[in-house]
């Protein structure tokens, strides 16, 4: 409150693995074919996530620490769609967490409020918050997964699909279109504080990591725990925890919605406060909260009249794949590269200029 | 000083919107449903009749202004009360209970669902359309068949050491847990969507002599009298215990089970423990088989500790259980098409490719597949 | 018109003149003319502020002593009294009135000498004060058993006694227009950032309030998080022996002049979960007592709130028999849960504040009207249930497990009930959000509240989760600067 903190390598990667980890608590990637093709084009995703990835890192290495105001109006673009399907989602899923106990205006005006003053705040700040809830959600999947351990059965891991090879691919489409947490780094890493210890590259090296090993307990605990279920169900993580349980705790379904709230308010927070700085440099003389505001209102504003209309199920299972996994890698990889190649184009210039 | 104190503005403002955040939450929420925890009624156990062209529901609820209800649960006295109702789908017998009722249903802590032998089970999504949609009950409910109606299981009041539902709860839960009957829950309901067969456990219910009864229930007792093997919505054959134990040791689940082998002329019985299965699936001679391997301890009576009698209760053990497992087989895949044990699963995972070529009609991959069971046992 | 700044008067008639004028002819001043030798003074001093003795001893005789010269001169009396003697360890000359009154009412004798202009202060004080006694509030079992006073400098030397190095330095910052009360700024010189003194020195020196009578008045000028978090970014303690653990970690700490309570800065949240026992007992003992005080600050603030949020909404997750007996328990109850707990917690609170500041010979009675009245007769009547005062009852005494975190605990104990019994789990899941953000974004004069843990320092982990080992106390030397690594 009086200093400014530092974003370290550490909230960095733990804004990002929260914001995958909680995409992943809520829905599988739409039209996933099964357990074994989905755990497989993780897999795949993570190898071809890392690729992407590189010029970000090596543009931090030679000194890019600004991102350009053209940059900045197509992240405030991808942050704002990513919020617009947050709080939608958030909001729909709900309602089969709550069992339709508390209205939909009541949980949007509560999480719009929340994230709002979320997004008001230092990125560093936010990152510490999302390094503590992603200690939490670890600590409930581990649970929830040793109180489902023994009804897991893992015969129920196929790869029995039409096209197994090009099932992966589309798994692996689906998770990198998933991964707003990439767009986080690009947009995030300029203003990191990293050292030789923990550099761009074993930063990237380290999420991506912890990320597959995540995903993919995640993916075969609850193929394993639910049986065919796993098609049938919306939330299938939500399922494996209402199916597990222990001798205290009978079910394990109010500890994931304990932390998939906060984690869910937390990310909001997390987007907004990207959505903002955006903003800042857009316009550099925006008011702080103002900018918090213009970046998340508008959103929630979009959000609420589809779902609160009983409409968000086409915008859920129907968002454009395609288009949001060009989005990722052009931000993530084209933003990052096209900044490396005009420097190199203007470093040529300059020399033959000198040279003439 | 002026924009460190606009700064200190803008920071009280956020502490302020935190504060307003919270109490807006509270607000709206209070616009909300939160039930008072006596403002529920607790429903213990449920059974499901055919009635015409529609269902009867039996539901057992627990009754905390009924005698027993000030503190804890009274063993001495019972403190639930059955009720009826009727509808076109459960959904609507529910509705008519909870009017009833005078109560939100509460099926957090549903310990049982009861299906009537003559019950419909064609389309079972239908039917549990109620269950899968409600986060409140567990998916891990166990389901079962009664032997006769629903009803009949849900009004027997077992013993006064504990409400009927936890009796026939705890039945069904040793029952599987001993591999005496399938483990069919809630979550199954899924895979029996879409393959069309099931097996539950079957509950029987006998009277007291007295046949007394009340709302309360009647007085009896509540038995396991095997499983009931479900094709298309309808019961299609009745497992009698041995039965029963053969065809849950073939679905490869269980880790405990008991049968009887036959020594010297006389009969003993066995338990076994420490089961483990692999199965594979592989081709020999242009035809798929699904070989399945079973390794288990068989604890025989003390009686018999020779060492020639070990291996003589093994071998029969070996042989009778090889087959009783491929008389199953043969009956229920080959004869009735009902896949009760999960060999369609195994195939999808042991030869996906296979699978898939069947997707649309798996029952006609397992009528053409092998069955093989090698037993291995080891007396103890 | 004599005001404070005005030079004190040349003659002795002046000088009665105008303090007369400038106290309104106040009783407690007393003004004692003589004339010794050819000499003239007056010895001022406040009424009970003296220690009589000590005046008569120290003072009085080596004037009367003096005075037995016939031809001693103003001059010659006026050195005697500045450079010719020693009178007390504890002397100044003043030169203005203001000067003067602000001595002779911190209890000094001042002795004017005619045509001299200056006065000459002695400290004899005397007036009454308590004596060091036990900690009311941070009692411990194997610790010292003395805590600091309403006096200042008893202050500064039960601090002093427990260091005894010259590195630690005490300075005095006036505050307060009517008061002239002594704030006084004790740290080790090299172990508290200067950047973190200066910043002090500058909040101190930069109170207008009229009376500053205790630390409470100056905590919202030094605490960073004052009025923005619900945590504070000072500590309070009454406790020497913890105040000198903190100057040794490199801590500044403020002693206010009649409050009994110093104020330690830099502070971080887990340094509410200290204790001086935890270097009484050992390693293990010590990490098992912290654990115990994070679960108890996690009971206190939240187990209400689970209570309401999972009896209300998710009562699926509790045990058939635990639920049956809570619903058989409810149901004689006529109000919601969510407000039979808040009505508990606020008569808890009620009780609570009648115990403080009942007389101690009828705090007793309202123990037992309290336990009465809601252990038994609100029980029976059907208000509430058994099964909440269990929960209540745990809830109190696991917040006074931290008597630091107690305003903090109480407010976010009635936010979180309100956000469990209407919101249910996902209420708490919000409430915790905003909280833990609200903790992430504090900060302590620079240092991050949650540190060693965020950001994290690996030296830190021990002390967070128990206590360091005292050889590695030796190898290296903690202080809370060394946490300020991400802060710019």
């Amino acid at each position: 409150m009086t200093g400014k903190q530092e974003l370290s390598a550490y909230r960095l990667t733990a804004m990002m693995l929260m914001g995958r980890i909680f995409a992943a608590m809520t829905y599988f990637p739409a039209g996933y074919e099964g357990p074994g093709t989905l755990m497989a084009g993780t897999l795949l995703s993570a190898l071809f996530q890392g690729l992407l990835m590189i010029p970000a890192a090596v543009l931090y290495r030679r000194g890019g620490r600004e991102v350009s105001r053209g940059a900045a109006a197509l992240y405030l673009i991808y942050f704002c769609y990513e919020m617009f399907m947050d709080i939608g989602g958030y909001v729909y899923f709900s309602d089969f967490l709550f069992g339709g106990e508390v209205r939909r205006t009541a949980v949007l005006g509560a999480l719009v409020l929340s994230a709002l003053f979320l997004a008001a705040m230092d990125t560093a700040v936010l990152g510490k918050a999302a390094g503590t809830v992603l200690i939490g959600m670890a600590a409930a999947l581990l649970i929830i997964g040793a109180g489902a351990a023994r009804k897991a059965y893992w015969v129920n891991i196929d790869f029995a699909a039409a096209d197994p090879a090009g099932a992966v691919l589309r798994a692996a489409a689906a998770e990198t279109a998933r991964c707003e947490c990439l767009v986080l780094y690009a947009f995030l890493l300029p203003r990191t504080s990293l050292s030789r210890r923990n550099s761009p590259g074993r930063t990237a090296a380290g999420f991506l990591a912890a990320k597959a090993v995540v995903l993919e307990t995640v993916f075969f605990l609850t193929a394993a725990v639910l049986g065919r279920y796993f098609y049938h169900t919306k939330l299938p993580v939500f399922s494996a925890a209402s199916y597990s349980g222990g001798r205290v705790i009978q079910r394990f379904d109010g500890l994931f919605l304990l932390i998939w709230c906060a984690a869910a308010i937390v990310k909001l927070g997390v987007l907004g406060a990207c959505a903002r700085d955006c903003i800042m440099i857009l316009r550099p003389s925006a008011e702080r909260n103002r900018a918090a505001a213009l970046a998340l209102l508008p959103c929630a504003v979009g959000a609420a009249v589809p779902v609160l209309r009983y409409r968000w199920e086409s915008v859920v299972y129907g968002e454009p794949a395609a288009l949001v996994f060009a989005a990722v890698v052009i931000l993530t990889a084209g933003v990052p590269a096209a900044v490396l190649a005009g420097r190199a184009l203007r470093r040529r210039t300059v020399s033959k200029g000198v040279r003439a | 000083m002026i924009r460190e104190l606009n700064k200190n503005a803008a920071k009280k403002l956020r502490v302020y919107l935190m504060a307003a955040a919270v109490l807006v939450m509270v607000g709206f929420t209070h616009w909300g449903r939160s039930h008072n925890i006596d403002d529920r009624a607790m429903v213990h156990a449920m059974g499901i009749d055919q009635d015409g062209d529609g269902l009867r529901v039996s539901l057992q609820i627990f009754k905390p202004d009924g005698p027993g209800g000030d503190t804890a649960i009274d063993t001495a006295q019972p403190n639930v009360r059955v009720m009826t109702c009727r509808g076109r789908t459960v959904g609507e017998a529910l509705q008519e209970a909870g009017a009833k009722a005078g109560r939100e249903l509460f099926f957090g802590h549903l310990q049982l669902i009861c299906l009537g032998e003559e019950l419909d089970l064609e389309d079972p999504e239908e039917l549990f359309a109620f269950a899968v949609k409600d986060k409140n009950i567990f998916l891990g409910t166990p389901i079962c068949t009664a032997d006769g109606t629903a009803e009949e299981i849900m009004r027997v009041r077992s013993s006064p050491e504990e409400t009927a539902a936890e009796a026939m709860g705890d039945l069904i839960e040793n029952g599987i847990s001993e591999g005496q009957v399938p483990d069919y829950r809630l979550i199954d309901v899924a895979a029996t969507e879409e393959s069309g067969t099931a097996a539950m456990a079957m509950l029987r219910a006998s009277e007291e002599e007295n046949g007394s009864s009340s709302e309360e229930g009647q007085g009896g007792s509540v038995e396991l009298a095997g499983t009931a093997v479900i094709r298309e919505g309808r019961l299609v054959k009745k497992l009698d215990p041995e039965q029963s134990r053969t065809c849950v040791l073939m679905a490869g689940r269980t880790e405990r089970s008991s049968t009887a082998f036959t020594l010297g002329g006389r009969r003993y019985s066995a338990r076994l423990t420490d089961i483990s299965v692999s199965s594979r699936v592989y081709i020999s001679a242009g035809r798929p088989v699904l070989e399945r391997r079973f390794s288990l301890t068989a604890r025989v009576p003390a009686d018999l500790h020779s060492a020639e009698d070990s291996a003589a209760a093994a071998a029969d053990i070996r042989d009778r259980l090889e087959a009783d497992m491929a008389a199953a087989a043969e009956e229920l895949i080959v004869d009735r098409g009902t896949d009760i044990f999960g060999f369609f699963t195994q195939v999808r995972h042991s030869a996906p490719a296979l699978a898939v070529r069947y997707e649309q009609s798996p029952e006609k991959l397992l009528r053409l597949m092998q069955y093989r069971f090698i037993v291995e046992v080891d007396v103890e | 018109m004599i005001n404070e700044n005005s030079p004190i008067g040349r003659s002795i008639s002046q000088v009665r003149s105008d303090l007369s004028a400038l106290t309104g002819n106040s009783m407690d001043l007393n003004i004692t003319e003589a004339d010794l030798g050819r000499a003239r003074l007056c010895v001022i001093s406040a009424e009970g502020m003296l220690s009589s003795q000590m005046l008569s001893e120290m003072l009085l005789q080596p004037l009367n002593d003096l005075g037995k010269n016939k031809d001693l001169t103003d001059a010659e009396a006026f050195d005697f009294l500045t450079k010719g003697s020693l009178i007390a360890p504890s002397s100044n000359t003043v030169s203005t009135y203001g000067e003067l009154l602000e001595a002779v009412y911190s209890g000094f004798a001042a002795v004017c000498v005619r045509g001299t202009g200056k006065a000459a202060a002695y400290g004899v004080q005397g007036y009454e004060k308590r004596t060091v006694s036990i900690p009311e509030n941070e009692q411990s079992l194997g610790a010292a058993q003395d805590s600091f006073t309403e006096t200042l400098r008893t202050n500064i030397s039960l601090i002093r006694r427990r260091l005894k190095t010259p590195r630690l330095r005490f300075e005095i910052i006036k505050a307060g227009r009517l008061s002239g009360t002594e704030l006084c700024l004790a740290y080790i010189s090299g172990r508290v950032p200067e950047s973190i003194l200066s910043d002090l020195r500058r909040k101190l020196g930069s109170i207008r309030l009229d009376t500053v009578l205790d630390s409470g008045y100056v905590r919202p000028y030094i605490d960073p998080c004052y009025g923005l978090s619900v945590f504070s970014g000072t500590l309070s303690t009454e406790r020497p022996d913890q105040t000198a653990v903190y100057l040794n970690e490199g801590r500044a700490a403020v002693l206010i002049d009649g409050s009994p309570f110093v104020i330690l800065i830099p502070a971080l949240f887990a340094d509410n979960f200290r204790t001086m026992d935890d270097s009484c007992e050992k390693g293990f003992y010590a990490a098992f007592s912290k654990l115990l005080r994070y679960f108890a600050f996690f009971l206190a603030i939240g187990l209400p709130g689970l209570y309401a949020a999972v009896v209300m909404f998710h009562p699926e997750t509790l045990d058939l028999k635990l639920l049956l007996n809570l619903a058989a328990a409810e149901e004689s109850t006529p109000y919601p849960l969510t407000v039979e707990l808040l009505l508990v917690m606020v008569l808890f609170e009620i009780m609570r504040e009648a115990g403080i500041r009942l007389p101690k010979t009828v705090g007793g009675a309202v123990s037992i009207v309290g336990g009465l009245m809601i252990g038994d007769a609100a029980v029976k009547s059907g208000l509430i249930s058994q099964p909440l005062l269990i929960v209540v009852g745990i809830t109190a005494t696991a917040s006074f497990v931290l008597p630091e975190l107690y305003p903090a605990v109480s407010v976010l104990r009635i936010v979180f009930i309100l956000a469990g019994g209407l919101g249910g789990l996902a209420g708490i899941g919000a409430a915790s959000a905003l909280l833990l953000c609200d903790l992430a974004a504090a900060d302590s004069f620079g240092i991050e509240f949650t540190a060693p843990a965020s950001p994290f320092f690996p030296s830190g982990l021990k002390g967070l989760l128990g206590r360091d080992s005292f050889y590695d106390y030796e190898k290296k030397e903690t202080t809370a600067a060394g946490y300020s690594g991400d802060v710019k």
